[in-house]
């Protein structure tokens, strides 16, 4: 079976001044199937986000093998990695990461240019992505007229426009207060059976990891499966990490 | 057509810092076009000026004697069929032996005192006198080329001062006669000369009134650029002895724009040298600013990145819409430039010497090079930078 992500053996070491190095990811092997969602857990500086980074063609200085639908993506070029990242994959970041000058509407239609939609099209979709979250009718407002939690919902409708087979989430709620927070998830949440895509998310909320079908936590690099949750087993193991 | 969009897309992002940047590539344009265009003017005044006394590059003069055995009506007769040669401007001038002076009213010269003027020079010119020396007409028109036309003279600007425009009549005299001949003043020249002069016709003079000078000597005035003056020598010379006038001293250059090109080359290269300069300086001002908006930029950049831009989509986002902007620039810089010099040329004097300056076509084409080039300088660097962004960073920052 092709399963959507498919790592095996992902490691990674990252320079330190002087001649050492540190391993921030060791021998992750990982498999991520459509319709199905996916946290992340563990405390600062465990190799969560370097880990997202690598799944989600972000970062290229890794070993292992790292195939996206059977495909072994060390192989591709630069162009190749940056169309899937476009087509395929759907990004929604701790800090929003719109461009400010852009309006929402823009924000949302990037993705659609840089997989190579005509504007029309394009158009349509950012709409209606943008109608999705709620926000249809703030579409010429710019990110600094939005609200902190209008302004992820804004990240979301761009994670979505090009409807991804993975949407990959770090710390989605982590600048957010809980009630926003919730409203935030609750619409990543809707689109795993909606649009039978996968979502990844990294988080330190253990109520949004709770809400997820399948549960990883991360230490030192190596990262773990955690079975089913009930909620107060998931609140332990990050909060003997956050201990450690 | 999403990049074209992206291009002006991203011109619009600091809307204050491209239009000054604009702002810097259009003067250093213009200043370029400018230095360009000056250098060529003050030239061409030079030129002009030094033409106006000493004849167009290059003139050569020859003296002759008029023997007593030549008439009048032979001289005339001669001086209507100069030497011609292709290429060559000639022209004469004819010396009186004694000085013709005139006056506002038809009084001899004996006690007479009204209407007499202040001493004037009166050149009796023949040929291509004219178009071997600049004199551009402010008003009226040239000495018609014809012995039995009517009396015409045309005046300097100072004489005009004293005697009036064209349709004034003045009247020649001389101590040899005591009648004074009258002749209508036809046009005004710059000639450059802060005296008085006058022009006239020497054939009408000769053929219908002899009487009024007695010819000494005609200087012969041979223009042709690239000619040696050993050819002058010898045509003249030639020419002189087949038409019984004294072949006495020798050809001599006359005009001194050569011996002064140097000098207005060595203006012209300090010109360019500061232009240059400064294009320099502004060069390097857009590519500081380029690589400090990269550095401002690199957040939306690497954000670009992981949404799915490539590295050439970026890089050709950055040194489009600089090169755009560029040909903007070149564009209006060329187009005010071209207004600029219309402006120029209105307001030069009707009598200016020079020949109005042409569309500096070369210096255009300097400036727009210019402006791109530094707008290619300016992006290419910070365009390869921002390829470098690492996608990654965006989870980072």
């Amino acid at each position: 079976m092709d399963y959507l992500i498919d790592a095996s053996g992902i490691s990674m070491k990252v320079p330190l001044p002087g001649r050492e190095s540190l391993q921030v990811v060791d021998q992750v092997d990982l498999r991520i199937e459509a319709g199905q969602s996916y946290s992340i857990v563990g405390r600062s500086g465990s190799g969560k986000t370097s880990l997202l980074s690598i799944l989600g063609l972000l970062n290229a200085d890794y070993s292992g093998s790292l195939l996206m639908s059977g495909v072994d993506v060390s192989s591709l070029t630069d162009r190749r990695l940056s169309v899937l990242r476009a087509k395929q994959i759907g990004f929604v970041f701790q800090s929003y990461s719109l461009i400010p000058h852009l309006t929402a509407l823009d924000n949302v239609l990037l993705p659609c240019v840089h997989a190579g939609l005509r504007r029309r099209e394009g158009l349509a979709r950012a709409r209606q992505a943008l109608d999705e979250v709620g926000l249809g009718d703030r579409l010429s407002a710019k990110p600094a007229q939005l609200s902190g939690g209008e302004q992820q919902r804004v990240a979301i409708a761009r994670a979505i426009v090009n409807h991804p087979q993975v949407v990959m989430a770090d710390e989605p709620t982590g600048a957010l207060d809980t009630d926003t927070g919730d409203s935030v998830i609750e619409i990543l949440m809707e689109r795993v059976p909606q649009n039978k895509i996968a979502l990844i998310i990294v988080t330190h909320d253990a109520d949004v990891a709770g809400l997820c079908s399948q549960h990883y936590f991360m230490q030192r690099g190596q990262l773990s499966k955690m079975g089913s949750l009930a909620h107060s087993d998931h609140v332990a193991p990050i909060a003997n990490a956050e201990g450690s | 057509m999403n990049s074209i969009r992206a291009v002006f897309a991203d011109l619009r992002v600091h809307p204050g810092r491209n239009t000054l940047t604009a702002l810097s590539l259009f003067v250093g344009v213009l200043a370029v076009m400018a230095i360009i265009v000056t250098g060529d003017v003050v030239k061409e005044v030079f030129v002009a000026k030094v033409e106006q006394r000493g004849g167009r590059y290059q003139t050569f003069e020859r003296q002759a004697s008029v023997p007593m055995t030549v008439s009048h009506q032979d001289l005339a007769s001669v001086l209507t069929d100069l030497p011609a040669r292709d290429g060559a401007s000639v022209g004469c001038l004819v010396h009186p032996e004694t000085h013709v002076d005139i006056a506002l009213g038809p009084q001899s010269h004996t006690g007479a005192s009204q209407g007499t003027t202040t001493a004037m020079e009166v050149f009796f010119v023949c040929g291509d006198y004219r178009e071997i020396y600049r004199l551009p007409l402010s008003q009226g028109y040239w000495l018609t080329p014809d012995a039995t036309s009517p009396y015409e003279v045309v005046a300097n600007n100072a004489a005009a001062g004293y005697l009036g425009g064209p349709g004034t009549t003045v009247w020649l005299y001389s101590s040899t006669t005591d009648t004074a001949f009258p002749a209508t003043i036809v046009g005004i020249v710059n000639d450059g000369a802060t005296g008085p002069r006058l022009f006239t016709n020497a054939m009408a003079w000769l053929v219908n009134t002899p009487q009024l000078f007695q010819a000494d000597s005609v200087t012969l005035v041979w223009q042709q650029p690239g000619i040696e003056k050993k050819q002058v020598q010898r045509i003249t010379t030639d020419w002189l002895v087949d038409n019984r006038l004294g072949a006495d001293g020798e050809a001599f250059e006359t005009d001194t724009v050569i011996e002064n090109l140097d000098i207005i080359s060595l203006v012209q290269w300090s010109f360019s040298a500061v232009a240059a300069l400064s294009l320099i300086v502004a060069a390097l001002g857009i590519i500081n600013v380029g690589l400090a908006s990269i550095k401002e930029r690199s957040r939306e950049l690497v954000i670009r990145r992981a949404l799915g831009a490539t590295k050439a989509s970026l890089v050709r986002m950055i040194i489009g819409s600089s090169l755009v902007l560029s040909i903007i620039v070149a564009s209006i810089s060329a187009g005010f430039a071209w207004i600029a010099l219309i402006v120029f040329r209105s307001q030069l004097p009707h009598d200016t010497p020079i020949n109005p300056p042409a569309y500096p076509v070369s210096a255009a084409i300097i400036g727009a090079s210019v402006s791109v080039a530094t707008a290619l300088l300016g992006s290419i660097i910070p365009g390869l930078r921002a390829a470098k962004l690492q996608p990654g960073k965006v989870l980072r920052d």
